[in-house]
This record gives structure tokens, sequence and C-alpha cells, in this order.
């Protein structure tokens, strides 16, 4: 088997605070292929989004890489000097940011935005980078792309300007693509546009997605694997259809049962009891066990490891000696 | 309550700061010296009868002609720099301070006004605002104090230099306050107790009062600390310009403004001195002030 | 853009048509006209006669509008004190007042973005530490005591620069310029630091507020997620972006400049508009401290427009929505 396009070996972000360090990620490991989607889901303050932040090497100070690897084509960049890591970003690693409406600079023409990215990474001519842009924009279904390109970003939608966006993360074909909530400050009807033009561009170019978001149902229609975060943890992690149709961990089969299915009848929206903790009131042991309906007494003492259940890997004391 | 108020991010931050804490010291040491000025300063250079003109133009203690009597050296008429000096500081903060607690009630008072009543009234009191915020504080005092000063009988104007200064320096000052609370009023003025306590027949006014305070009193004591260190400066300046407190009792603007005549001729003491004084109190005060607007002021951290 | 700036004009002169109100009553009602102008020997009969010529028993609204117009075309009556026409004696002194405050303000805005700049990028080196320390100290200083200490350390004690007036000046078609003789230009440097001090960490404390939000925006935090340089992101991106506050703030500062200048003038004894108007003030000169206060006020509403006009430069979005945001 090939070496996988990303590797995250047991990842740890912590955050120096005058109250003590607070651990915000806690020795995670995933890897994601070349051409995947790979989807983390979770609660706000799961630590979804530091991941993708650690990834790119834009966690923000408190913040920082504790402990643990990142490795993209088998080559550590968790570890790179700023200028190595800043020729990486965009080129290898692109990024699509949650708010398509702040994420571009007000006072640049999108042109000048994307014809500047191609020009950082490539030795395109300005010419030559100005035809790039105009077929990225195309591409991303831009109408009228000659006349697009000479305006600001106030002028276009939200919808647009998210392609706008995705087009400059796509600039130079990286490898990888972290999409941060892509579709969540989007109204509803323009997601799923938005969604399918990110997945079929990534399937176009063979770029693998990093697709971060609170939103189960996007997931379960644009991933091929899925890791579940809890509380700076991975709950379960596994191929999509086996994660949404028949989910190990406690709170991964909770999260599946509150998404209410077209067509099914429903008295009522099935939830998780209680409210994932802040980081620091996280509780000893597994910290789902307050939580949980499945708690045993050994799950305030300790820490569950993932464990291979079924098709899936899910971090749950229950599975310990393979049963129940 | 006392103990919240100890583990509270302000005291903490005091704590961590040694730049604050010694501003905090400088600043009450100012104001001790200036309460007791009658018992700390050693001499009293408003006693005319105690001055000799024989000890004019004594330099500093550490220079050749100086006299240990005199530990910063003696002005023209012979007063002792040192108690000109804290009795100057006496006047300074007296005039800084009444000059921002009129500058406060007016622009609380006329915040409050502007944001319950809206309409007509709150568009004219925030246009004067806007107008008079677009001239530099200094230029609105002269021209008041020069306003006053043609008003008041001539024989009367240094006995009313006080009260002319400080009304200068308040009129000039009212507006942050009153945008300040204005904001928090158009906030509250809607909400349904304001309603209901029209209901129970209490002043929508003053049951708005408690509500707002709360809010408002942070970025109030921001304002008001920092605007001390302005009022001083204004007063100083005016002093200085000659248009406020007469030499026979002289605030550190009026000692600069004396000592700068000599500066040429080489007793340059009894202007540097009380420029050192005003400026260390001034800094003090702001470095307070930047203090307190970065930890009230979480957006800013 | 067109409605926009005939909007701004009309706030303008509803501006002018306020602080030409308050210039009036102060001149009307501050003192008595009539006394300032006659002696004591004249009888009361003479005063009477005369406060008819001069039509101030007339209505408060004609008195007002005749000083209005008189304004307009440039007569603001008669200095008190020097039985002058104001508008000669301030267009006389006008070139000194204008030539430092422009000078100051090119002094504070060339070295007071830079430091903005840095400080505002290094927030925890040390050369900012010492930079915000210094303008701390700039803002803690009032004008005049940077002044004294200024001529204190090289006019007395080195002896290097001239401690009052302007040197050597040259006439130039009326307008006499100290930019031309080497004395001139000596003589300007001290009054332009004091004068400019203030301003410089106004503006330093200012650049570097902006330069610190505009870095925790999604377009910088997107910008380096695409994997700009530093140099493009803090220089192109950011800087830009911080523009438009500081162009507001700068314009109403070289407002305050030309304020600020009664200070600087009267400590260095600088033959400006603002040592003259001090002098009013002290004498209590009506009729100067009313055309002083109009032109200034002249210069603020203009520099206004210029400002509202260097925005539509600047910032696209303005150049669609600035009717609609503004309505």
């Amino acid at each position: 088997m090939s070496v996988p396009l990303l590797q995250i070996n047991n990842l740890s972000i912590e955050f120096n605070t005058r109250r003590g360090n607070l651990v915000a990620v806690e020795d995670i490991s995933f890897e994601v292929a070349e051409g995947e989607i790979f989807g983390i889901v979770g609660e706000s303050g799961a630590g979804k989004s530091l991941t993708g932040k650690a990834i790119i090497g834009l966690l923000e100070a408190p913040g920082r890489i504790s402990g643990g690897k990142i490795l993209l084509n088998n080559e550590r960049i968790d570890n790179l000097p700023y200028e190595q890591m800043r020729r990486l970003r965009g080129k290898s690693i692109g990024m699509v940011f949650q708010d398509p409406l702040t994420s571009l600079n007000p006072l640049y023409t999108i042109g000048r935005q994307l014809i500047e990215t191609i020009q950082t990474h490539t030795n395109h001519t300005a010419t030559q980078a100005k035809n790039r842009a105009l077929e990225l924009l195309r591409e991303v279904g831009i109408p009228a792309a000659e006349k697009r390109i000479d305006q600001f970003p106030h002028q276009f939608s939200g919808g647009m300007r998210q392609r706008v966006v995705i087009a400059l993360a796509l600039c130079v074909n990286p490898k990888l693509i972290i999409a941060d909530e892509p579709t969540t400050a989007l109204d509803v009807s323009i997601q799923a546009q938005i969604l399918t033009l990110l997945k079929n561009l990534c399937r176009k170019h063979g770029t693998a997605v990093i697709l971060i978001t609170h939103d189960m149902g996007v997931i379960a229609e644009t991933a091929n694997r899925v890791a579940v975060m809890y509380a700076g943890k991975i709950a379960e992690i596994g191929p999509v259809r086996e994660v949404v149709q028949n989910p190990q961990h406690p709170y991964a089969q909770g999260l599946m049962a509150s998404i209410p299915v077209i067509g099914r009848k429903m008295k009522y929206l099935a939830q998780i009891d209680g409210s994932m903790p802040r980081i620091a009131e996280r509780p000893s042991g597994c910290a789902f066990h307050p939580r949980c309906p499945h708690a045993i007494e050994l799950c305030n003492k300790q820490i569950p490891e993932l464990l291979n259940k079924g098709k899936t890997k899910a971090a749950c004391l229950l599975f310990r000696n393979g049963n129940p | 309550m006392l103990k919240r108020f100890f583990d509270s991010d302000l005291v903490y931050s005091f704590t961590r700061s040694p730049v604050t804490i010694l501003a905090g010291l400088v600043t009450v040491l100012y104001f001790l010296a200036s309460i007791f000025a009658g018992f700390v300063a050693p001499h009293n250079p408003f006693d005319m009868a105690s001055l000799d003109i024989m000890d004019s133009f004594i330099p500093p203690v550490w220079e050749v002609d100086g006299d240990p009597r005199f530990l910063l050296g003696t002005d023209d008429l012979g007063r002792g720099i040192l108690s000109t000096i804290i009795h100057g500081s006496r006047i300074s903060l007296f005039i800084g301070f009444s000059s921002v607690i009129f500058s406060l009630v007016l622009g609380v008072g006329l915040g409050l006004v502007s944001g319950f009543l809206g309409g007509k009234l709150d568009a004219f009191i925030m246009r004067v605002a806007e107008i008079q915020l677009s001239f530099p504080a200094i230029l609105i005092a002269l021209l008041i104090n020069g306003v006053l000063r043609g008003i008041l009988p001539v024989g009367q104007q240094s006995n009313l230099a006080y009260y002319v200064l400080i009304l200068s320096i308040g009129v000039s000052g009212w507006v942050q306050y009153a945008r300040t609370v204005r904001g928090s009023t158009m906030v509250e003025r809607n909400k349904e107790y304001v309603q209901s306590a029209r209901v129970i027949g209490i002043h929508p006014l003053l049951i708005m009062w408690r509500h707002i305070l709360p809010n408002v009193m942070g970025p109030i004591l921001v304002i008001a600390t920092i605007h001390l260190a302005v009022a001083v400066i204004s007063e100083a300046t005016l002093s200085f310009l000659g248009v406020g407190v007469p030499p026979t009792e002289p605030s550190l603007g009026t000692l600069i403004r004396i000592g700068n005549d000599f500066l040429f001729s080489g007793e340059w003491w009894i202007t540097i001195f009380p420029g050192l004084a005003l400026a260390i109190l001034v800094l003090a005060v702001n470095l307070l002030g930047d203090w307190l607007r970065d930890v009230l002021n979480p957006k800013l951290r | 853009m067109a409605a926009f700036i005939i909007r701004r004009l009309f706030q303008s002169l509803i501006v002018m048509f306020f602080v030409a109100f308050v210039a009036f009553t102060m001149f009307r009602y501050v003192g008595d006209p009539v006394n300032q102008m006659v002696g004591i020997d004249t009888s009361l009969v003479q005063r009477e006669a005369l406060r008819e010529r001069l039509g101030l028993n007339d209505p408060f609204i004609m008195q007002f509008g005749r000083f209005v117009l008189k304004a307009l075309s440039g007569d603001f009556g008669i200095s008190y004190q020097h039985k002058r026409p104001v508008t000669e004696m301030l267009l006389e002194r006008f070139p000194a007042t204008l030539e430092l405050s422009l000078v100051s303000a090119i002094f504070s805005l060339l070295v007071g973005i830079p430091m903005g700049v840095y400080t505002g990028l290094h927030r925890y080196g040390w050369l900012s530490r010492f930079f915000m320390m210094f303008s701390l100290i700039g803002i803690s200083l009032p004008t005049f005591l940077i002044g004294i200490l200024l001529i204190f350390l090289f006019a007395v004690q080195l002896q290097w620069l001239p401690s009052f007036g302007r040197g050597t000046v040259i006439e130039i078609g009326g307008w006499r310029t100290g930019f031309l003789t080497i004395s001139g230009l000596k003589a300007l440097i001290m009054p332009a630091i004091t004068l400019g001090l203030f301003q410089l960490t106004l503006i330093m404390r200012l650049v570097r507020a902006e330069m610190l939000e505009v870095l925790l925006t999604d377009y910088i935090k997107f910008a380096r997620a695409r994997g700009l340089s530093n140099k493009a992101i803090h220089f192109g991106h950011a800087l830009k972006n911080t523009m438009v506050p500081v162009i507001t703030i700068t314009g109403l500062q070289i407002g305050s400049i030309l304020a600020f200048a009664i200070i600087t003038e009267t400590v260095f004894q600088w033959p400006g508009m603002g040592l003259m108007f001090l002098q009013s003030i002290q004498n209590v000169d009506i009729p100067i401290m009313a055309a002083y206060l109009m032109m200034i006020a002249f210069f603020f509403v203009l520099i206004n427009l210029v400002v509202d006009l260097l925005y539509y430069v600047v910032d696209p979005r303005l150049r669609v929505d600035a009717v609609k945001a503004h309505g």
C-alpha cells in the first residue's frame, strides 16, 4: 500500500493560559489518502477547526502543537520553519474558510487577489496569471468571468464569493484542501451547489479534502471517510457509510439518531442530553461518560483508546475485550 | 463580593504590571501631597510676609550656590520651588478634577436625555457634539475662556480665574461622556422593563439609569481617567498662555510660564522642575488610563 | 457620488452657519462694540449715533445677516486693539502658520505611520515597547513643555538653533516664506517638531491599533492560508485596510495642528495667526477671535470634504454604497 497523502500521528494541541495549560486536542491520529474526502464532524469546541489550522500551520498563539507529528507525503510539516511552511500553504495545502463575506480583502479586486496568489507560487507572467485566473473563475462557475475579474468582493453575492474563495484555494492545484465549515454561512439553497462544486473539482484534479463541519448531513453526502470528534478526541473513525448507518460509539450513535430522515415519521427529534464540556471542565476518564447512556464504572477512570469494532474504530471502553 | 474583586482581571492585571503599580503609586502620592500640601510643603509660598527677596534665584541644593533650606532652589520672589510645586499641583489637580466632574455630569446628563428623548433634541445635541468634537478641546477652552473674560468685569477676573478655567475645560470635554451614555440609553430605551416601569409609576429614566449604569461604568471610568490627564494639561496650557491661574497663587502651568522668562538667564530650575512635575503627573495618570482601558475593554486586548 | 458630495457640502454649510452664529453672538454680545471703538470722553448722544450708524439697534436677524454677508466678502471688521482691518492682519500672518503647520503635518505622518506599522507588526518586540513608551511620553508632555525643553536643550545649552522667530524670510508675491533661507529653515525645525510630536504619537497609536485589528480579520488569515509572503500581507492587504480610519484621523489632526499652532507659536514667538489669536484673547479683541474662529472652521470643513473624497479613492465599497449607507 502506498504512503497516504497526509498522516496525523498522536497530535495534541495546547493553550497556555494564565490558568494553566488547557489541552484542546489530545492525541489524535488519522490519515487522508490522495483524492479522498475526509470529514471531521463534531460540536463547536470539539477541536476540529484547531486540527485543521494545525495542519496548515496557522494555529494562533497561545495555541500550539504540544505533541505528535503531521506528515505530508511522508515528510514532517509540523516543525518546518515559517518561510518553508508559507511556501507549502496554498501550493500543497489550500484552505477554504467559513465565511466568504469576510474571507476576501474588500479593497482589492478578486482578479488581483487571484493573480497575486498564482504569482506567489508560480513563475507565471502577469498575462499568464490573468489567463489562469479567468480559467479558474470559469471553472468555479462564475458567469461573465472577464467582467467579474475586475470587480470587488462586495459586488458578489455570498455564494459567488464562496466560489471565488474556492478558486483561490485551488489556484495552483494543491494536493489537499482543508475546508472549514465551507457552507455554514451560506443559504441552504446555495450550500448544496457549493458542496457539489467542491466535490466535482476535487475529483477532477485529484485533490484530497478535509471537510470540517458540525453538519452530519453534509458529511454523509460528501465524504468518503469520517472522524467524529468529541471534547478534543476522536470518538469514532471509519467509512462514512458505516459510521452513518451503523455507528458504534455511543456519542456517534446519539449523533446519527438526531439526524431527521425525510419520509420517516418521528414524534420527537432525538437528542443527546446535556452539552459538551468546556475545555477546562472536561471530566476524567472518557470525556463522554457523564452523558453516555451505557456508561460503566470504569468510564470515569480510564481513557478509552480507539479499537476496531466492525468496519470502524471507536474509542469506547465497552469494546475493550472485543465485546459486547 | 470582595473576594470576587480580588480575583478579577482588574486586580490580576494590576499586580502583573509593575509600570501600572508605579503609576498608581505616583498618582496616589500626588493626590496625598496635594490634599495635605500645608503639612507636606517645607514652606508656605503664598505667605508673602515669610518671603525674603534675598532668597531669590537660589539654585538647587546640589549646585554650587545651593541652600539646604531650598531643595530645588527658589524663584524670583524667593519662593521655594519644591513648595510651589506641591501647592501648584494642588491647584492643578483641583481644577483638573473639578473640570472632569463638570464634564462628566454635563455629558452624562445630556447623553441620557438625548438617548432617552431622541427626536429633534437628540439630533441637535449630537450635531453640536459633532461640531465641537471636530475642533480640538484646547481651542474650545480658549474660546470659552476668552468669552467669559469678556463678560466678567475686569476686577473680578483673577478672583474667578478658577471657575473660568473649570467652566472652559469642563465644557470642552463633555462630548465623549454624552456619546457613551447615549448609546447605552438607546439600547435600553425600548426594552420591556422600561415600559413596565411606566405602569407602576416610576419615571422610566430613573429605572433605566439603574440598568445603564453598570454598562457605562467601565467606559466612563476610562474616559474620566484619561480626561483627567487632558484636563490637567489643558489647565497648564491655559495658564502657560497667560489666560489661566494668576501668578500670585500659581498652578504648575503658571509656574512654568513664570520660569520660562528666566530660562535664558541660566535659572533653568524655575521652569524645568515644575515642568517635570507636570509631565510625571500626567504620565502616571495616562498610564493608569491606558491600563484601565485595556482591562475594561477586552476587545482591544 | 454626486449626491453624496452635495449632501456633504450641505452639511458643511450647516456647520459653517452654526460657527458663524457662535462667532456673531460673541462679536455682538461679549463686551460692547461701541465702547471698544470710542474714547471715554465720547458723549452718550455720540455713542447712540454710532450705534445707529453701525446698525447695532437693528433686529438680531438683520445684524446676523449683515455679519454673514460681510464675512462672505472677507470683511470681519476692525480690530479693537490694533484699529486695523482684521482680514488684512490675518492674511499677513497666514503664511507663517501655514508653513509651520504643513511641515509639522508632513513630519508627523512620515514618522508616525512607519512607527505605527512597526509596533503593530512586532507587538512584543523591545523596539515596539520603546516606541509605545515614547508615544505615552509624547502624549503626556504638554506641547508648550516640549517646546520649552527643546529650547532649553538646543537653544540655551547647545546654542544650535534659534529660540524664537522665523529667521530671515523672503517675500514672493505677497507671500513671506521661510523655506528659502538657511536661517528660516533652522528656525522652523524646533517649532515643527514641537507641533508635530503630539500628532505623531496619535497617528502612531492609531495605525498600530488599526493594524492589530486588521491582522485579526478573516481575509488576512485567508491571505496567510494562501501562502502569500509577509511583505504582501502586511504592506499590501493590511496597511491598505488601515488607511480609511487613518485618513479620517489625519484629516482631523491637520485641523488640530492649525489650532495647536496657537501654543507653539506662543512658545517660539512665531509670528503667525495663532499668536495673534492668543493676544486677542488676552485683550478680549472680539473681532479677531470671531474671524479666527470662522477661518479655522472653514479649514476644518474643507479638510473634512477632502477626507471624504479620499475615501472614494481608497475604499471601493463606498463608490457603490455611499449614498445608501449614509441615507
